[in-house]
């Protein structure tokens, strides 16, 4: 019989011949086994309120290893959801009809492939156990609520007098993050695509005729200055604008509807965007009419943007409907935030606003 | 809103985890709990295949590579064990004590029987749950006495 070799740890719950005595009785034979035998007991701690699992997909598992943190977000009417820097994940208990150990001082097969030569009596512990374990699903993050939040007071304009200050209802990035159930990188990304801007260390909305009087004062400068609409320089939109409106609010709207490139000699230009400025265009056609004539708003549309844009349907993708099986056909706001976070709601919508739906003109909706 | 901070605190749990799923549940005895206690003997065969002594049954699993990995999160104070998540007031952080990425699946069982001194007379019970079919050649093990 080989000598045994050593004894792991703890203080030895069983000994080796407890041990051959059960092989013998479930009719195991030692020569079959590798020689390395464990004997699991529950630690004296241990307990199922101590420990939870969680489960990872690779990548957040690589993303725990390299040292990020992880957030759950929890409302009291709402869903908690777990946060990665990036993502946002749906939490959900998983019962299981099977029992998880978590078990230390284990080996397993595939480490005993070069095999001790003698036999080993392993004490290992059973720290904890569970018959749940937490499900993560990818979700959407509920970012409807931002809008909301940001909404409470508008900014339309440097305020006329200290009167006009409402400074309970500003929120700082921290102020958002506490509140919206969203990963931060999902969060900046729509502030950026709701125009939000920081003003005074908080985050504002823009009011949208405030927002239409701005992307008008640039337009009509490029007008009158016949710059090039891939070339509008911010410093002489600075210098021009600057006595009508801020000049952060200037730039930050340049921001919203072009893109900033530096030319060769270092200076700061823009190149704007003209499907951004044709939506806004459309936005400002839309939302005053529950449903529109297709054609008269095709017209009315192309003369509202600046000479020299071209409108086209698809700019209104995520934007509005366009309903070609009415007799005249019609155009209407249907806008992509608006619609419910969570899907099986968000379908509901949809199909409640009607009946079919082709891929196309449901898919900017359900990304 | 409540926010509950995890993150990684490997190391300070220990080395080398491994998670063991079965199919069934523990009990204990004579109502002790289950801190403490010896559970089974787990040993491999030859081929690398895990065997488990749990009381009368033997347990024969597999080892697999967790497609999704686990978490150990080492908890400070108590969550609901509800079906929907919904967090307490009091939530506290919670630290991931280690990752697991592979375990021991132990599916099948057969059953010892067993005489009346019965060396393994352990504090647990362990029950399998009811739909486990038994492997083929189980009745032989039991009635080669």
């Amino acid at each position: 019989m080989p000598e045994l070799e050593e004894v792991r740890g703890l203080e030895e719950v069983r000994g080796l011949e407890e041990v051959r005595a059960t092989l013998q009785i479930a009719k195991l034979k030692e020569e079959d086994l590798l020689p390395v035998f464990h004997c699991l007991s529950f630690r004296r701690s241990a307990a199922a309120a101590d420990y939870h699992l969680l489960e990872l997909d690779p990548a957040l598992c690589a993303q725990i290893q390299a040292g990020e943190s992880l957030i759950i977000r929890g409302d009291k009417d709402e869903h908690a959801v777990l946060c990665s820097e990036e993502k946002t994940y749906d939490l959900k208990i998983a019962d299981t009809s099977n029992l998880l150990l978590f078990v230390t001082g284990c080996r397993t097969p595939d480490q005993l492939t070069d095999g001790p030569q003698h036999l080993q009596l392993v004490q290992a512990e059973i720290w904890g156990y569970a018959n749940s374990y937490w499900e993560l699903r990818r979700q959407r993050p509920k970012l409807k609520k931002l809008k909301k939040l940001l909404l409470e007071s508008p900014y339309s304009g440097p305020p006329i007098s200290t009167q006009d200050e409402v400074p309970e209802s500003k929120y700082t990035m921290q102020d958002l993050l506490d509140r919206i159930q969203s990963s931060r990188e999902e969060l900046e990304a729509h502030l950026h695509t709701i125009h939000a801007c920081e003003i005074n260390g908080c985050w504002r909305i823009l009011e949208f005729d405030y927002e239409l009087k701005l992307l008008g004062h640039v337009t009509q400068l490029v007008d009158s200055e016949s710059w090039s609409f891939s070339k509008v320089p911010l410093r002489s939109c600075l210098e021009e604008l600057g006595p009508l409106e801020p000049t952060a609010m200037i730039e930050h709207c340049l921001n919203c509807y072009g893109r900033r490139y530096n030319t060769d000699e270092g200076e700061v230009m823009f190149a704007l965007d003209e499907d951004k400025v044709c939506r806004a265009m459309a936005l400002m056609l839309l939302q005053n009419a529950v449903k529109f004539n297709l054609s008269e708003f095709q017209e009315v549309w192309q003369q509202s943007v600046p000479d020299g844009m071209a409108t086209r349907l698809d700019q209104l993708r995520g934007l509005a409907l366009v309903d070609r099986s009415s007799r005249p056909e019609t155009v209407f706001l249907l806008k992509v935030e608006d619609l419910p976070d969570d899907t099986l709601e968000r379908f509901n919508a949809l199909f409640s606003l009607r009946e079919k739906w082709t891929q196309d003109d449901i898919e900017p909706y359900i990304q | 809103m409540v926010q509950i901070v995890i993150s990684s605190k490997a190391g300070e749990g220990p080395d080398e985890w491994l998670l063991v799923e079965l199919q069934g549940e523990m009990l204990s005895r004579q109502n002790t709990g289950l801190a403490g206690n010896l559970m089974g003997d787990l040993h491999y065969t030859k081929e690398g295949v895990p065997v488990l002594i749990v009381g009368h049954h033997i347990l024969y699993g597999k080892q697999v590579k967790l497609e999704k990995p686990f978490a150990v999160l080492m908890k400070h104070s108590g969550l609901p064990q509800e079906g929907e998540f919904l967090l307490g007031e009091d939530e506290l952080p919670h630290d991931i004590i280690q990752l697991l990425q592979g375990q021991l699946s132990m599916e099948h069982r057969h059953l010892i029987s067993v005489g009346a001194h019965h060396p393994l007379q352990s504090p647990i019970e362990f029950q399998q749950n009811i739909s486990q079919d038994l492997p083929k050649d189980s009745k032989k093990m039991i009635n080669r006495q």
